[in-house]
């Protein structure tokens, strides 16, 4: 990265975990701040204005989906989460961290112990760039945080299952084939991810390179958040596997 | 759906699956054990001996059989519409023809009793139809019970007099509902909340109950057992998976032991090998398919996959994988452990090959093991998947 550490505010309403997260990333990123709940996380990511947010997906007060939509709400919508799109123009530069101009809107990452999927699909539609469980190693952790200040995608191995899952079967013919379906390269992606490849090793095997799994993975999470496919949601809510 | 099915020992029910007016001649039948076209006939010989009597067992047999237990229950009553108008049409039936028979009941007051009766179908029967009709035709059917009973009462006496002391009997009863009503409201409301709050306490009971039996005494074990790394790990992440069980409802076979589909056998196969070996076994499953041979194998082979890699890779946490496509079950079992060259193994060290591999191919499956030293292995398990054939082995010994 960039000279200067990753600036790093942690949401979580266990004490015990952000302290714990807290000291695991001791050295690796700046932790700015943390709280532990909605109200006290909108106020302190405003005022800290970190580059990454580790939120939990179950607080007090609306939990990470509404924090994620509140923070991104005041800054200007799901689009300046780095989401490629139609954003403005103006907005930060993309994922140009530049020294002028107004700081990027923080990116979040979701960071929880639950692996049900309307969970995880609710945080990623509110504009989570990413999903890990919070059994990850500090050293995975850190390697996460600065995938999303990039502005990549985090997708874990449950992750990619739940999507390929969510996407599998055309049975109603989609609405928009753009966002509701992917290709048989992003498939590729996902599978090996959900067979516990790292992206570096993703890269090796499809013979692509790490920036190009990047993009693959990038696109995915727009069509997991952009994608009108409404199985998406009755898919989550009905399969609440682990 | 096994319509035909003989139930043993059926309850006394309404059926409504092959009914003709109610059902209760159809669940009659069936408790009985005697076929409902019999039933029907000896019911319609009695009829036409008595019909007044019949009707009216009919009637109360509809009101007092519960309807079979796979629908709404007792909570629906009085049932539904169409249920509500066959039994109507039986009564009313049944009080013509006493009108006809009996000479204190003239015509003109049959004729408003069935406007009125009608009209309390309506009210009770039809309120059910669709929610947001209920208060309109509810309306519609006690004016028809009013007009229609004013109209029969005028007919054997003097209506100014019954006008008198139903205006009586109106005031008593407004009197009344404006003493009781905020009581009975109030009365309504508290054993609504009750029951809220009782069901509010079962559920922390059961909570309760499950973290006493399982979580709090894990953790008894765990601080008894601190210094062994190994079992404190397994003890842990085997309370972790029980507890995810409990609390996403993931479902692990059919509760009498069988797995019914692959993932899910596949689930308790590496439960398992977890609480064997006290390694963690990511498993990310997509798709599931009813378990058949193919399925057995697969999942046989990939136990032995996550056996080895448990064994033999020094790892603690083993990832694993299971795709089901349309024509083909995928299991991939990778781990990042110390590996190995396939090639370089011994032949008579036949541990992959025969229990691995051959148990796949068997199927027409393929395995694949992919490693090298210092570089983790993942075995990768196929076997086709054929669809048509799967369902019909299920279908046949029913």
């Amino acid at each position: 990265m960039s000279g200067s550490p990753i600036r790093v505010f942690v949401v979580d309403d266990h004490p015990l975990v952000r302290s714990g997260v807290r000291s695991e990333l001791e050295g690796r990123v700046d932790v700015v701040g943390t709280a532990g709940d909605v109200d006290e996380a909108a106020a302190g990511i405003a005022a800290a204005w970190p580059d990454v947010v580790l939120v939990d997906v179950h607080m007090p007060g609306g939990g990470g989906a509404e924090l994620i939509r509140r923070v991104l709400g005041a800054a200007g919508g799901p689009a300046a989460s780095g989401a490629e799109g139609p954003a403005p123009a103006g907005a930060g530069g993309a994922a140009a961290s530049g020294a002028e101009g107004p700081a990027p809107a923080p990116r979040f990452l979701a960071l929880s112990v639950s692996d049900a999927a309307e969970d995880v699909i609710s945080v990623i539609r509110a504009g989570a760039r990413g999903y890990l469980t919070k059994t990850v190693s500090g050293a995975e952790l850190a390697e996460a945080i600065g995938r999303v200040a990039a502005g990549d995608a985090v997708f874990s191995p449950r992750l990619a299952g739940f999507v390929l899952d969510a996407f599998a079967g055309a049975l109603p013919p989609p609405s928009d084939p753009e966002l509701d379906q992917l290709t048989a390269r992003e498939r590729d992606v996902l599978r090996l991810i959900a067979r516990g490849y790292a992206y570096k090793e993703v890269a090796r095997r499809l013979n692509l390179s790490v920036k190009t799994v990047e993009t693959h993975v990038s696109s995915v999470l727009r069509k997991l958040q952009l994608s009108s496919r409404h199985e998406l949601s009755r898919w989550a809510t009905e399969r609440r596997l682990v | 759906m096994s319509v035909r099915a003989p139930r043993p020992a059926a309850r006394l029910t309404r059926r409504r699956d092959g009914r003709w007016v109610a059902g209760v001649c159809n669940g009659l039948a069936a408790a009985l054990g005697v076929p409902v076209g019999a039933l029907r006939a000896v019911v319609a010989v009695l009829a036409f001996g008595n019909l007044p009597a019949v009707a009216l067992l009919y009637a109360l047999a509809w009101a007092f059989l519960p309807p079979e237990s796979d629908d709404a229950g007792s909570a629906s009553w009085p049932g539904d519409p169409v249920d509500a108008v066959a039994v109507l049409a039986v009564v009313v039936g049944a009080v013509l023809i006493l009108g006809q028979f009996t000479a204190w009941l003239p015509a003109q007051v049959v004729g408003p009793a069935v406007v009125a009766i009608v009209g309390a179908g309506l009210a009770w029967g039809w309120g059910g139809w669709r929610e947001r009709f209920r208060p309109l035709i509810v309306a519609v059917g006690v004016s028809l019970v009013i007009i229609g009973g004013g109209a029969a009462l005028a007919a054997v006496g003097d209506l100014r007099s019954i006008g008198r002391s139903a205006a009586g009997a109106a005031v008593l009863t407004a009197g009344a509902v404006l003493l009781l009503g905020p009581w009975m409201a109030r009365l309504a409301r508290n054993l609504a909340d009750e029951r809220r709050q009782r069901i509010r306490s079962e559920e922390r009971a059961e909570v309760a109950a499950h973290l006493h039996d399982g979580v709090l005494q894990t953790l008894a074990l765990i601080q008894k057992r601190a210094g062994d790394d190994k079992a404190v790990r397994s003890l842990a992440r085997r309370q972790e998976r029980e507890l995810r069980t409990w609390l996403y409802g993931q479902r692990n076979g059919n509760g009498d032991g069988s797995a019914a589909t692959v993932a899910t056998l596949l689930r308790r196969e590496l439960d398992d090998v977890e609480d064997r070996y006290g390694v963690r076994l990511d498993a990310v499953l997509v798709g599931d398919a009813p378990l058949d041979d193919a399925g057995r194998a697969l999942v046989a082979a990939g136990r032995e996959a996550a056996l080895n890699a448990a064994r033999h890779a020094g790892v603690d946490t083993v990832d694993v994988y299971l795709e089901v496509e349309p024509d083909r079950v995928s299991l991939f079992v990778r781990d990042r452990g110390r590996g190995f060259d396939p090639a370089a193994v011994p032949p008579d060290r036949r541990g992959v090959a025969d229990s691995i591999s051959a148990r796949v191919r068997r199927h027409g499956g393929t395995a694949e093991v992919r490693s090298a030293p210092g570089e983790g292995a993942e075995v990768e398990l196929s076997v086709p998947r054929a669809p048509a054939r799967v369902e019909r082995v299920e279908e046949k010994p029913r």
